[in-house]
Formats: C-alpha cells, sequence, structure tokens
C-alpha cells in the first residue's frame, strides 16, 4: 500500500522523492526505505500513525493491521521480494523519460525500430535505450513483432510523461494483484475463487448485465458483511469490459469493482 | 528434444568496458550490428557457445545469465511459475524472430528460457 502510494505520488510530481514521502509521514527516510524493502516490520501503532497521515478510513486500517499480524504469523506468505521487484520496475520507468519516450516515437510514421535511430532522436546513449526497452518490455508496454514491427501495448494514448507514469502505476497495480492471487493459489487452494472468460456479447444486453453484476456485488457485501466473527480479510473483484466492440470509440470501459 | 543451453549474456553495469575487457583477454569478437544493438559475443571457437552482452539495470550487479532451448516459451514459463518461479521478460518475441523469457528461480536466480525461431 504504502509503495502504490508512493508509485503514485511519484507519477504526480517527477520530483518526488522518498524522502519526501517521509517527511509527509512525519518518518525518517531509512525506517521507510527498510519498510517499503520490506526488511522491516511494522507495529500496528505505526500502521495506525501511517493510516492517519494517508487519510485511510477505519475499516482500511483494520484489514492493514491484520494483514501485517498475518505475515508475522506466517513469515514468507507475503513474496516481499517479488513485491519489491515489481515495484522497483515501475519507479524506474516513472522516473525515466526516455521510457515514454520511446512509446511515443513508435506511433510515429517515420519510427525506425533500431536501437542507434532512437538514442540518436532522444540524444541519449545506446546503453540507457536499451535499459528503457527492457524495462518496457518487461512491464508489457512494448511488444517487438518482428524486426520492422515494435507496438505500443499500452493501450492509451500517452500524451505526456503523467499518462505513461499514471499507465505505469496501473500496470503495477495489476501486476501486484496477480501476485497476490498467486500467492493465495499456493497457499490456499480451497479458500479462493477466481476465474475469467472471454465471450462474445449482443452490445444491447451489457447495461442489463451490469446491473446484475451490481447486484451480485451487494448482495455478496451483506451476506459477508453479517457475519459476527471476522478472522480473515479477502479481496474482490468484479471486472466486466469489452476487449473488442465494433464502434464505441471514445467510451470508457464498464467495470464494477469491489 | 531436451532444453540445451544455447546462449549466455552478461548483464553488465559497464557493456563497453565488458565488451572490451573479454575481447582483449580471450580475443572474442563482438557485434553490435543489429536492431537492438545487442553485443553478439563469438568465443571464435567451434568449442562451446557463443553469448552476449546486456546492460544491467541502474544499481544491478553485474552478472551471468544461461538461457535454455525450449520448444513452448509460454508452456515453459507457465510450469516454472507453477514451480515457484517468477517472470522478469514475459514472453516476448525478439526482432531476429526468436521468442524469449527471463525469469527469476526459487532461489532468485535469474535465467531465461528461449526458442529460435529460425528453425
Amino acid at each position: 500500500m504504502l509503495r502504490l502510494e508512493l508509485a503514485r505520488r511519484c507519477a504526480a510530481n517527477e520530483g518526488y522523492s522518498l524522502r519526501a514521502f517521509a517527511r509527509f509521514l512525519r518518518t525518517d527516510h531509512a525506517s521507510l526505505s527498510q519498510i517499503l524493502r520490506g526488511k522491516r516490520r511494522l507495529s500496528e501503532a505505526t500502521i495506525r500513525r501511517l493510516g492517519a497521515r494517508l487519510g485511510l478510513d477505519e475499516r482500511r486500517v483494520e484489514e492493514l493491521v491484520f494483514v501485517e499480524r498475518s505475515a508475522e504469523k506466517h513469515p514468507g506468505a507475503v513474496d516481499v521480494a517479488a513485491v519489491h521487484e515489481l515495484t522497483g520496475r515501475a519507479l524506474e520507468s516513472l522516473s525515466n523519460w526516455h521510457d515514454w519516450a520511446i512509446l511515443e516515437l513508435t506511433r510515429l510514421e517515420c519510427f525506425t525500430p533500431d536501437v542507434r535511430w532512437i538514442s540518436r532522436v532522444l540524444d541519449g546513449s545506446p546503453d540507457d535505450v536499451q535499459r528503457a526497452l527492457h524495462r518496457l518490455v518487461s512491464l508489457g508496454f512494448l511488444e517487438m513483432r518482428a524486426r520492422d514491427r515494435w507496438t505500443d501495448r499500452t493501450g492509451h494514448v500517452l500524451e505526456n510523461a503523467e499518462q505513461f507514469a499514471a499507465a505505469a502505476v496501473e500496470r503495477l497495480a495489476e501486476e501486484l494483484h496477480e501476485l497476490a492471487v498467486r500467492s493465495l493459489r499456493r497457499r490456499h487452494r480451497d479458500r479462493f475463487a477466481h476465474s475469467a472468460t472471454t465471450i462474445a456479447v449482443d452490445a444491447a444486453s451489457v447495461p442489463l448485465a451490469i446491473l446484475r453484476l451490481e447486484q451480485l456485488r451487494a448482495e455478496l457485501l451483506r451476506t459477508l458483511e453479517s457475519a459476527d466473527k471476522r478472522d480473515a480479510v479477502y479481496y474482490l473483484a468484479i471486472s466486466f469490459f469489452p476487449i473488442a466492440e465494433p464502434q464505441t470509440e471514445g467510451e470508457p470501459p464498464w467495470d464494477v469493482r469491489s | 528434444m531436451g532444453c540445451p543451453i544455447v546462449t549466455w549474456q552478461i548483464i553488465s553495469k559497464n557493456p563497453e568496458g565488458a565488451s572490451k575487457f573479454y575481447t582483449e583477454l580471450f580475443g572474442w569478437s563482438v557485434s553490435d550490428n543489429n536492431a537492438l544493438m545487442y553485443r553478439t559475443v563469438d568465443t571464435c571457437s567451434e568449442a562451446g557457445i557463443g553469448g552476449g552482452i546486456w546492460p544491467a539495470p541502474p544499481g544491478a550487479q553485474s552478472f551471468v545469465q544461461l538461457f535454455a532451448e525450449v520448444d513452448d516459451v509460454a508452456a515453459t514459463v507457465e510450469q516454472a511459475v507453477a514451480k515457484g518461479a517468477r517472470v522478469i521478460v514475459p514472453p516476448q518475441k525478439l526482432p531476429d524472430g526468436d521468442e524469449m523469457a527471463v525469469l527469476l528461480d526459487p532461489d532468485g536466480m535469474s535465467f531465461g528460457v528461449m526458442h529460435s525461431g529460425r528453425d
């Protein structure tokens, strides 16, 4: 959660740093760095203090306290190294203007898929361009389909560095979610449900489908929240969005998420 | 078929320096005449295999990655993940037609899998 918040702040402000984040949280940057790297556990009091600084509601704070206590009881359940690595990659991309500039270049008619050409246009070293390409491919932002066909896979029209940063944060959140699901799958095969499918639909039936999903979500939450005893925290996400449509340019995807 | 190690890669903090060092030490030949300016290394010997040099991410130490040839890169990645590996670079077509992916094994050591697109 702290990592994502830091990533969001870096995305919104190019000059934002770990030190600035530590100042905001009223903690020293060395401690914050250790926490972000998973080298230091958070006490319940610290979670409550940081939660208050970040404006989290009480329920979210209780969830975080529960997760931290679970991690203490089951060391290794949370893949800290993997989370750190993912975050590091995304933050590197956020702080390096070459990355979004390369994606911008791929849209030009004159784009030449060649490191020499890119480094000349961006006035950067070939090594830096190679590092940027590695990050973009790792994050799934760039695909090299053929010798002469490098494709921007962000699915966004990225007008500037801020939009690229937002996309990087979005991708980071997706990857962290997938990581959490994989981690749970390994540990609790019988205690989670996760499925996805792709179907062709009649566009006219979509509003009804969304309504049904919202009803299902509300009913499920009512059922789960009616329990007196609560001893686990689960993540529920319901997504339903178009992958391909005949003509709906400019419309946002439908997304019901809890 | 088995899954032979078909190439290696030096991930270097200083690729140009590494290239110069090994070229002078072993008499290897290095060429970057390709779209990625990837430094391919020819050891100038019929024995063993050639490799390449690629820049390390900022802050990372230099290291060597081994690449195993597999029939199906995506399927191998799935199997590896099921066994506790983590994906660093998802299955990806390279400009020359090869397909590759880079992973971390359960101990955190990085390795690659690839399928040659030139067969």
